[in-house]
């Protein structure tokens, strides 16, 4: 079926994937000024390993997981968020998100395409 | 829903940041309001963030702690300063004690000043978050147009 392509399961896990990070920004953006806070961020847990199980083959979809960094410290207060670092990681995963919802409406017109025209 | 929480993450330290400016301004206003004699002078307030959980993890251990949103900040209480007051000698002055001190409040204009600026750059900063967490919401909801 169309939505159970490969294609489509990637850019599925992809849109989740920039969304959470997203949400982790947001949330690092919200305790900007709460005292022991850590950044949170998100890491792609083990697509290499699996890429490589699959005889080298690409991954198509990829699961994720929310890290806090409780290693480092910005403020004397125990801090660690940069905001800066944190509105790029925003922006970056909206590029990410509208490319992605891009390609997604690209597909959907290619099976529109199909559709409607399969019978003429 | 998923953008909604997003925006409540935001919204959550929108609320917060503003908060913690009404209770700077309070501090400010108040930092010439003398004891009053028999009563101590205002003491400075602030307030206390923590974090709402937003893992599925943290949910779960701060289940038991009644937080049903997920995500962002809160204040939990505001705390009174324990620091000293401020005496003044003026025996003229009405509020003035026994020994002809007048006892101000333990606020400290610049440290008051610094911390306005700061939470005014995180409402800022969260408010431009806000900005781009619209614009991908907007993209979600143009999928299969």
């Amino acid at each position: 079926m169309f939505y159970d392509s490969k294609s489509f399961r990637a850019l599925e896990s992809g849109l989740s994937a920039a969304w959470l990070q997203q949400q982790t920004a947001l949330q690092n953006l919200a305790n900007l000024e709460t005292p022991n806070y850590k950044a949170k961020s998100v890491v792609f847990e083990d697509t290499l390993n699996r890429a490589l199980e699959e005889n080298g083959n690409a991954p198509y979809s990829f699961t994720t997981r929310v890290v806090t960094d409780e290693t480092t410290t910005m403020r004397p207060d125990g801090n660690n968020v940069d905001s800066d670092k944190e509105g790029l990681v925003l922006y970056k995963a909206y590029v990410q998100y509208s490319y992605l919802t891009q390609k997604i409406n690209g597909s959907f017109s290619n099976f529109r395409y199909v559709l409607n025209n399969a019978m003429k | 829903m998923a953008f909604l929480s997003s925006l409540d993450i935001s919204g959550s330290a929108l609320t917060a940041e503003r908060y913690r400016m009404d209770v700077i301004l309070q501090n400010i206003s108040n930092a010439n309001t003398a004891a009053t004699p028999g009563e101590d002078p205002y003491r400075r307030k602030q307030v206390i963030f923590q974090e709402r959980p937003l893992t599925f993890r943290d949910n779960l251990t701060a289940a038991q702690r009644n937080l049903t949103k997920s995500g962002g900040v809160r204040i939990t209480e505001i705390v009174e300063s324990d620091r000293d007051f401020k005496p003044v000698y003026d025996p003229t002055n009405p509020s003035a004690n026994e020994d002809g001190y007048v006892m101000y409040p333990n606020v400290d204009l610049t440290e008051e000043r610094v911390d306005l600026m700061a939470a005014s750059n995180a409402y800022i900063a969260n408010m431009t978050a806000l900005s781009v967490i619209k614009a991908t919401s907007m993209k979600a909801l143009e999928i299969g147009k």
